[in-house]
């Protein structure tokens, strides 16, 4: 009964698209079943729990990226050039990148699709059309990148960044290649 | 203020106050938290690993003022990782752990705090860390307003195992990203929210990041997942609050900044809100 009435109230509370539901808090000895991982303890505890998720399904913003390039907007000329993005790798690091701009430089630089960028990189497309251009530029160097605490620094020898073509915006940023010791 | 005191008396004062704060000023932006050769980066975080497999976790945290005077070095951010410690083939990997990381941040000679997501997911072959600037943090997000950030679990059918979803929803809905972290599946024991400094500011005085300075962060509504995504319908992801504080663990080399403490401990009050964990970085004491 606790359960069918916590359905209810979810799918009422979708269509108001309120933020926040207020749900009846079930008793614990009264447990749903199923779903939990093997080994875990079975609680509850639904109480005035907001569900953000579900609200940015609706409709998620693309994604826009940072500002970084100025884009040359005439017609049937590359947007920038290898030039304009080693100028900007001299006045700015790649995100997150611990070590220092004067550590790498500007390999290559190629006009790709989303799509493209996706495979390349084996990871999901942007939240973007899948032939949207984006200037993938392979850096060559020394970076460093740490996670959460209680990760080791690795050292990488390649990593890469993504530049919208239409905006000149900085999109992604990552590792490619770990330093070979 | 001046009025009634000896001839002098006030020039003097005035002095000696200038002299005490560009001495505290001076003092107060210490740290290093570089690369492996200055001590790696510090933090101000608490953890939960209460659980072998978080399906997800969401945090709710505020909008405080980030900066830098001037060539500040590295970064700061505050956001929440899912991080997978155990599960050998993570644990194995080259940082030693896989994760999926949402937040906000400034970077070194920028302009502005942008928000962001990023994730590790070994062992897929030639899969390594990467992430994505998802935009400015910009008129829709004041200083003092409020951002859930959540990673959850996919599970629908049809999307291949291992997939996760990150969102970031502002209190008043003008602020949705999402973006979708895949790879090979791994079971995120540990749930970890606070702030990340790194840079080794060469001078101290000046090239410091001024992030919480006088607004301490905070992260509440910290919430985890029962379930992944089933249904597109919404009807899915059981939340509960984390009733526990779990583990507060603060820096490294330079134990503060960043500064960190719950300011309200998960479970005290009867809708605590999963608790309210507080940060603040760079100057400045522990007990500011």
């Amino acid at each position: 009964m606790c359960v069918h009435l916590l359905k209810l109230i979810v799918l009422v509370g979708w269509s108001a698209l309120t933020v926040g539901l207020v749900l009846p808090a079930c008793n614990p000895a009264q447990a749903a079943e199923g779903g939990d991982e093997a080994g875990e303890r079975r609680e509850h505890s639904f109480e005035r729990i907001p569900i953000p998720h579900l609200f940015a399904r609706l409709r998620s913003t693309l994604p826009q990226g940072m500002k970084a390039l100025t884009v040359n907007e005439q017609a049937n000329v590359q947007p920038f050039t290898t030039h304009d993005v080693t100028d900007y790798f001299r006045a700015h690091n790649l995100p997150m990148n611990s070590g220092s701009p004067s550590q790498f430089k500007v390999e290559e630089l190629e006009f790709l699709t989303n799509e493209e960028v996706s495979q390349r990189l084996g990871r999901a497309p942007l939240l973007r059309a899948a032939n949207d251009q984006v200037g993938f530029v392979t850096l060559v160097g020394t970076f460093f990148f740490t996670g959460p605490p209680g990760t080791n620094t690795v050292i990488y020898s390649r990593a890469y960044a993504g530049f919208d073509a239409k905006t000149g915006n900085l999109l992604i940023f990552g590792a490619l290649q770990p330093e070979v010791p | 203020m001046w009025r009634g005191l000896p001839h002098g008396m006030g020039v003097k004062l005035a002095l000696g106050l200038c002299v005490l704060l560009l001495s505290a000023r001076q003092s107060i932006a210490q740290y290093q938290c570089g690369d492996p050769t200055d001590g790696g980066h510090c933090y101000g975080t608490a953890f939960w690993r209460e659980r072998l497999n978080y399906a997800g976790a969401s945090t709710t945290i505020s909008q405080v003022p980030m900066g830098c005077p001037s060539g500040c070095d590295g970064f700061i951010n505050n956001e929440m990782w899912l991080v997978d410690y155990d599960t050998t083939a993570c644990k194995d990997s080259l940082h030693g752990a896989c994760w999926v990381e949402v937040g906000y941040q400034f970077l070194q000679n920028g302009d502005s705090k942008v928000f962001f997501w990023a994730d590790n997911r070994p062992p897929t072959q030639g899969v390594y860390l990467g992430g994505a600037i998802l935009g400015p943090v910009g008129e829709n997000d004041p200083i003092g307003s409020n951002a859930s950030y959540t990673i959850i679990r996919d599970d629908r059918d049809g999307v291949p195992p291992g997939t996760y979803q990150v969102y970031i929803l502002n209190d008043f809905g003008t602020t949705r990203y999402g973006a979708t972290s895949v790879g090979d599946p791994f079971s995120p024991d540990t749930i970890i929210i606070g702030t990340e400094l790194a840079g080794v500011p060469a001078n101290a005085s000046v090239e410091a990041f001024d992030g919480n300075r006088f607004r301490s962060a905070s992260f509440r509504n910290n919430i985890w997942a029962h379930f992944g995504l089933i249904c597109c319908s919404g009807s899915n992801s059981g939340w509960t609050l984390q009733r526990d504080k779990g583990s507060t663990q603060s820096s490294n080399i330079s134990t503060n900044p960043p500064f960190s403490h719950w300011e309200v401990a998960p479970g005290i009050l009867p809708n605590d809100l999963g608790g309210i964990f507080v940060t603040r970085c760079c100057a400045g004491s522990a007990n500011e």
